[in-house]
């Protein structure tokens, strides 16, 4: 896509969101300084001001023009539904404002509030300026998460029939199976998966990719969870053991959660946040799934790219980066890894 | 060798030297693909030295564990088979070092770094 083609499609959001604004807040409000975050094939994220009178908000506008057949992220609908429920309970994330209607004629989609701050891995976990909202990460996201699990899953019922709610190893499996690779190592995962099920697990409203990257933290704390495409319903244990995945480490690999810091102080403040206890095994079990995830999730963006739907060298990459996902995936098997 | 130079070697070289010249003309996105071009020439780079060997071991390990002689893809698709139907249970610690043998070469490949000290 040239700047040509980009700037007509940004024009053209404009001047539907404009309407949109109108008809939600009334005639005077105003929309001003826009600027594109994300402008992708299927997803396009927008930045701008809603101006009423003389106060004015940034709101973030998320859409999804085109819906891929083997996605596994669930609808915008979804996501702002999940975003409403977990906003009612204090879950910190960016305050859902409305969601897109056909009369907006802007696809599927929501606007949330634009919350400040940093979600790059690599600055939280080496930046200075970020030392205090470091130390504090462990048990702020165990709180967090603790906070979340408690929702009533009645609430979130709607997520039922997504794959991931149904059994998520099979949703991994058909995901793994629809691209089309052989990968030794996956197999065994998945058979150690299948071997090693746990009994009924407990069962609540999960983000399901809650990690760094999808955090905005500001210099002393969490400010909100991003990214609930994920969300389903599940073992509060698959979110609490993804979290402390080596893949978002980078580099600080003594550091279990996410680089930050360790595991008794993230699951103390799960188990007083939330009232169950942390089940370590379990934890374990999730981790293993956890891999088999994250190198799939590498193959469909290499899928994407090879099958054209996505071009890009940074999915080109993803392929090849699912190798070191499976050794990972291995090393934490046999016990080198924890 | 039938080809004139360059080489497969010095052709990555002239293409990474060309992306390097550009990095800094380049905006933010611009510039996070153009490290990802690089990356992917790093591996072609490491493929073209040492991939063909890493296959051959590969081969060799994979008719010793499942007694059959084929193709390295048709041997890796009897594996994935063996071990999702529970044909490996039986052998599960002898398919964990195959396969993880078969994973480090992959990593040779795609990131050496990222292996622990054990395996490089």
């Amino acid at each position: 896509m040239d700047k040509q083609q980009q700037a007509s499609i940004v024009d053209d959001i404009v001047a539907r969101l404009r309407i949109a604004l109108k008809r939600r807040f009334g005639e005077q409000a105003g929309l001003e300084n826009v600027t594109v975050a994300t402008l992708g094939g299927s997803n396009r994220t927008l930045l701008f001001d809603l101006v009423e009178g003389t106060t004015r908000r940034r709101l973030v506008f998320r859409q999804e023009t085109y819906r891929l057949p083997d996605t596994p992220f669930i609808s915008p609908h979804d996501q702002y539904r999940v975003l409403e429920i977990v906003n009612r309970h204090h879950v910190p994330v960016p305050e859902p404002i409305f969601e897109l209607e056909d009369a907006d004629e802007l696809d599927r989609g929501y606007v949330v509030a634009c919350v400040d701050g940093e979600t790059l891995p690599r600055r939280l976990l080496n930046d200075r300026a970020f030392a205090a909202a470091r130390a504090g990460f462990p048990v702020e996201a165990g709180t967090i998460l603790g906070r979340l699990h408690r929702i009533d899953s009645a609430l979130a019922e709607f997520l039922a029939p997504t794959p991931d709610s149904i059994d998520p190893i099979a949703a991994q499996r058909s995901r793994y199976e629809h691209y089309g690779e052989e990968h030794p190592a996956l197999e065994l995962g998945f058979r150690w998966l299948e071997t090693h099920r746990a009994k009924a697990p407990r069962r609540c409203l999960v983000h399901g990719d809650f990690r760094n990257g999808n955090l905005i933290m500001g210099p002393d704390r969490i400010r909100a969870v991003l990214d609930w495409e994920c969300a389903h319903l599940g073992s509060p244990m698959e979110d609490l053991a993804w979290l402390c995945l080596r893949s978002w480490r980078f580099g600080h690999v003594d550091k279990h959660v996410a680089g930050f810091g360790d595991r008794e102080p993230y699951y103390a403040a799960y188990e007083k946040a939330n009232g169950h206890a942390v089940d370590r095994e379990e934890i374990f079990y999730w981790e293993i799934f956890g891999f088999v995830r994250w190198a799939i999730l590498n193959i469909m963006q290499r899928h994407g790219h090879t099958s054209g739907e996505r071009r890009s060298a940074a999915f080109a990459a993803c392929g090849r980066n699912t190798a070191m996902y499976e050794y990972d995936l291995l090393m934490t098997l046999i016990g080198h890894y924890t | 060798m039938l080809q004139d130079r360059p080489d497969v070697p010095e052709i990555l070289k002239s293409v990474r030297e060309f992306i390097t010249g550009v990095l800094d003309k380049l905006d933010d996105q611009e510039r996070y693909h153009a490290l990802c071009a690089n990356y992917l020439l790093n591996i072609v780079e490491r493929e073209f030295a040492i991939g063909g060997a890493i296959d051959d071991a590969a081969a060799a390990k994979l008719r010793a564990f499942l007694g059959v002689d084929a193709p390295l893809p048709e041997l890796s698709k009897r594996l994935c088979a063996a071990i999702r139907s529970g044909e490996c249970d039986q052998r599960w610690d002898e398919a964990v070092a195959l396969v993880m043998d078969q994973v480090v070469g992959k990593v040779k490949v795609t990131k050496p770094d990222h292996l622990d000290p054990m395996h490089r």
